[in-house]
């Protein structure tokens, strides 16, 4: 049970996804840190594709990664200069401000 | 005639109808009025030369299959053309009154602003009315019958500004459409027994069926018998006999063209024709031609006896049709179908030279209809009062005219077909004979004779009718004299050439031509009596007629009011028909499908478009939450599976 | 106990602590600097995994250039720290039941599926060729081309986007505009003035 196999890979890649969650549950009004916490999940995903890949010697788990990669870059690329805009516009990050798609 | 000439014939009504129809606007209307005048002349050419070649020179007929329609394992139906002798005449008459018609209207509709549309439905009138007398299978025969009905509604209601056209051609079309279920059950049945719709197939099975019966509520109903009830049914809507004869004054609101061409000389006679085309089946039915010949005899005096008090010039010669449509039918009920027809040629031209007479008068005294407004028209409209002078002694039956041999030939047909039935018809015949005598020379006598009781300034104006118009009532008139001397072959069933089939035991076609004197010639001196009458109260004396109207003010007011059956049919199915649609309308309509309905799922959506809108806070956190707690519970659902 | 294995443990408990720091740390910035130690520790991971490839790309991109982002970004705005934790506590037990649901539900999936499983053989660690780059490289450039060129165009379309979503024109700069320059004409520009004397130019 101690010697590390592939479960431990993939309950360290669960635990980080759940605390991504968690992150984004309790820290709503901050949209950077609600990035981040999506940085989180994208790095726990990343952790069970590799080890698959790994483990099972195919390597397209870790092509993957290699994609999830490229996009979580421009995800945040895009996310960042939404919130410099945004800052820009509204002088807060609070996101309470960005009510304008209430119904 | 070759076989082209017979398509050619039938179909350039239909090519001038459209043209004038489609494309009036763009022509204009002397153009449009040519080209439908001269297609119909063309076929009532064609039509002289096919009746001369088929039943004057005695060649042989013909059915020719054009093309097929609808091919089933069972059953084929096409479009095809049945000529004989039956046909011939029928396209003599139509084509001629039709072509006739249109010349007359060039004049009669000069004032009009839609002439091209009334051309067009004139000559689509002719070619539906056609196509029904040369189909040679029952369902191209009921194209043609819907289609006459059609053609009927949009003269009718032609001016259709006018509330009352309107009504009338309603009334007319759903009178005719109720008629018209009968025609429906004719053919299903007849499709049912004998698998065919062909009229040559249909006739060589029937000695096969005589027996065949259905069950019905523990009675055996003949085939037969019930095809020519369904069949009689039909006619009597088309033929306006009595109990659907309501349409019929009422569709006068037409122009009077319209009520030569349709309501006197062709789409009436249809019923007549549907008859004597089924003779082979109805002489095998017994019973249902008892049926016939009450319900034409009770017609034929029922009319008359409405159109001896009527006001209105065309009422009155309305009412006269219907009346001889009376006659037409007991004729036929009596196995008497040569003389059916014959009486048919000869009561189209001078009904229809009546008409157009009418018509001229209508014309001359500026749009007056009202007899009682008219008078001493002898010498302003001298050509005219000729013209409905031999009219009307043809349709009282008085010799040389046409009206004399057709009409005594059907009362001799009936009387010595013998037994009580025939009596019966002939009583009745000859009663309605004196009627019609009567009533025709009253409306002459009011028309033309003594001080005239119109208008001061319509009197002034008042004037013959230009040439255009005179020309075909002349036309007209020569069929009104001659052709009753000319058609007197039809009254020996073996000139029909098998197109009329009579049972030999039925020999009342057979005997009149030796009918005792008396018999023979007392129609004739009823006709007199009726015209020295109507001279007594109507020329000779003055306010003979309302003392007869108070002293007999119970019958005066029954005929006046054509015996309430329209106020009857009003109270027993309009209303309650109405009161359903309005039922339906309301409440089904409106309340049940439409609130449950558009309205309903209209509200229903907008109240779950208010319930739903807080949903959509705007805010980002909220989004997120509900993300990934959806997320979640997907998951956990996955997992759970 | 072999090497790898403390090393995994060790890796994955900082991992953990410090996404820890990532979520309930009071400054941004400390979130950003958890973040980065994630990241770091992740990449040890990957090597241990043998992917040294993915591991040292994990630390240049994510590191060097995502972090740098955010650090750059929370560094231009000016937040008000007080405000942002503001719920904080009010979802915090929905939120750790949904993580909790989230976790528990992923551990068993793994626990129970692992049987249905191939018989998962780790490799061993690298011997030291460039393994693994060459076999990526074989693989990426062949059979994953197409996606590869997806997500350059991704790439692109990122650039020009927080190129659009930013940019924004400055008034009153003054710029050159060559053509302009070029096609000016003597008569725009000069006139002759013929001012009579003791008057001005006007």
């Amino acid at each position: 049970m101690l010697t590390v196999g592939l479960t431990h890979y993939l309950t360290l890649s669960a635990t980080l996804f759940a605390l991504g969650m968690l992150g984004i549950f309790l820290n709503r009004k901050n949209v950077i840190l609600i990035l981040m916490c999506i940085e989180l999940m994208l790095l726990g995903v990343n952790i069970n594709m590799v080890a698959f890949s790994a483990f099972y010697n195919d390597l397209a788990g870790q092509i993957f990664t290699f994609f999830i990669l490229t996009v979580a870059a421009a995800e945040v690329a895009i996310g960042l200069a939404i919130v410099t805009v945004f800052f820009r516009n509204r002088r807060s990050v609070d996101v309470d401000d960005a009510a304008n798609l209430k119904g | 005639m070759p076989l082209e000439l017979y398509y050619t014939l039938l179909l350039l009504p239909l090519f001038a109808s459209l043209v004038a129809g489609l494309f009036g606007k763009k022509m204009g209307d002397t153009l449009a009025m040519g080209v439908t005048t001269g297609s119909v002349g063309i076929s009532a050419l064609l039509s002289v030369w096919a009746f001369v070649d088929i039943a004057v020179l005695g060649n042989e007929g013909f059915s020719h299959n054009l093309f097929t329609w609808l091919q089933l394992p069972e059953l084929s139906i096409g479009y095809g053309l049945l000529i004989d002798k039956l046909t011939v005449t029928m396209l003599l008459v139509v084509t001629s009154v039709a072509a006739m018609v249109h010349v007359y209207s060039i004049g009669y509709m000069s004032h009009d602003h839609s002439k091209a549309r009334f051309f067009s439905y004139l000559s689509l009138f002719t070619f539906v009315m056609l196509t029904l007398v040369t189909s040679n299978n029952m369902l191209q025969l009921f194209l043609g019958w819907e289609g006459v009905g059609l053609a009927s509604y949009l003269l009718i209601g032609f001016w259709h500004h006018k509330e009352s056209a309107n009504q009338a051609s309603m009334k007319a079309f759903i009178v005719n459409r109720v008629a018209d279920v009968g025609l429906i059950l004719a053919l299903a049945t007849t499709l049912a027994v004998f698998g065919t719709l062909q009229f040559d197939e249909i006739f060589a099975l029937l000695p096969g069926v005589t027996g065949q019966t259905y069950d019905f509520m523990g009675y055996a109903v003949p085939v037969i018998s019930l095809i020519a009830i369904f069949l009689l049914i039909g006619a009597m809507g088309k033929s306006a006999q009595f109990g659907f004869h309501t349409w019929l004054p009422d569709a006068m609101e037409g122009p009077t063209p319209v009520s030569a061409l349709i309501h006197a000389a062709t789409m009436v006679t249809a019923g007549v024709f549907l008859l004597a085309r089924f003779s082979p089946l109805f002489e095998m039915s017994g019973e249902v031609l008892t049926i016939v010949a009450l319900v034409g005899g009770i017609t034929a005096v029922f009319a008359a006896t409405i159109g001896l008090t009527q006001n209105d010039i065309k009422r009155v010669i309305a009412y006269s049709t219907c009346s001889q449509l009376g006659y037409m039918f007991f004729a036929c009920g009596v196995s008497a179908y040569t003389a059916a027809i014959f009486h048919l040629m000869t009561h189209a031209f001078f009904k229809a030279l009546l008409f157009l007479g009418a018509g001229s008068v209508i014309h001359g005294m500026h749009d007056e209809q009202d007899i009682r407004k008219m008078g001493g028209l002898m010498k302003l409209l001298p050509i005219t009062y000729g013209l409905m002078l031999i009219g009307s002694l043809a349709l009282a039956g008085i010799p040389p005219f046409a009206g004399f041999f057709s009409k005594d030939f059907i009362l001799e047909s009936a009387l010595m077909s013998g037994g009580t039935l025939g009596t019966a018809m002939y009583t009745l015949g000859v009663v309605a004979a004196l009627m019609t005598a009567f009533y025709s020379f009253r409306l002459m006598f009011m028309v033309f004779n003594g001080v005239s009781r119109a208008d001061k300034k319509v009197l002034k104006d008042a004037h013959e009718s230009p040439w255009v118009m005179l020309a075909p009532m002349v036309v007209l008139c020569v069929g009104a004299v001659f052709a009753g001397w000319l058609g007197y072959s039809m009254t020996h069933t073996e000139w029909w050439h098998g197109a009329i089939v009579i049972d030999p035991a039925h020999v009342g076609t057979v005997m009149a031509h030796h009918t005792p004197a008396f018999y023979k010639y007392l129609p004739l001196g009823l006709a007199a009596l009726g015209i020295v009458l109507a001279a007594v109260v109507y020329l000779w004396s003055h306010g003979l007629a309302d003392k007869l109207a108070s002293w007999f003010k119970p019958l005066y007011v029954m005929s006046f009011n054509k015996w309430f059956v329209d106020e009857l049919y009003h109270r027993v199915f309009v209303r309650p028909t109405l009161w359903l649609g309005y039922l339906f309308w309301k409440r089904g309509d409106e309340q049940t499908i439409n609130r449950y309905g558009p309205d309903g799922a209209a509200k229903l959506v907008m109240d779950m478009g208010d319930e739903l809108r807080p949903v959509q806070t705007g805010y980002i956190y909220h989004y997120a939450f509900f993300m990934i707690v959806a997320i979640c519970a997907l998951m956990t659902w996955f997992f759970v599976r | 106990m072999p090497v790898a294995d403390i090393l995994f443990y060790l890796f994955a408990s900082i991992t953990v602590l410090a996404a820890g720091l990532v979520i309930t740390a009071r400054n941004p910035m400390y979130s950003v600097l958890g973040l980065i130690v994630a990241f770091f520790n992740v990449g040890g991971l990957f090597i241990i995994l043998g992917a040294e490839f993915l591991g040292l790309l994990l630390l240049m991109v994510y590191v060097g250039a995502v972090a740098v982002m955010f650090l750059f970004v929370l560094l231009t705005i000016n937040i008000n720290y007080e405000v942002l934790k503001d719920g904080f506590t009010r979802y915090a037990p929905a939120g750790v039941v949904v993580g909790a649901l989230v976790l528990v539900e992923i551990v068993l999936a793994v626990w129970l599926g692992i049987h249905n499983m191939p018989a998962p053989a780790f490799v061993s660690l690298p011997t030291g060729e460039a393994q693994n780059i060459e076999a990526i490289g074989q693989v990426l450039f062949t059979n994953y081309l197409l996606p590869f060129q997806m997500s350059a165009l991704i790439l692109l379309v990122a650039m020009i986007g927080a190129i659009v979503l930013t940019h924004r024109t400055r008034e009153g700069v003054r710029r050159q505009n060559i053509g302009q320059q070029v096609l000016r004409q003597r008569k725009d520009s000069v006139y002759l003035a013929k001012p009579q004397s003791g008057k001005g130019v006007k």
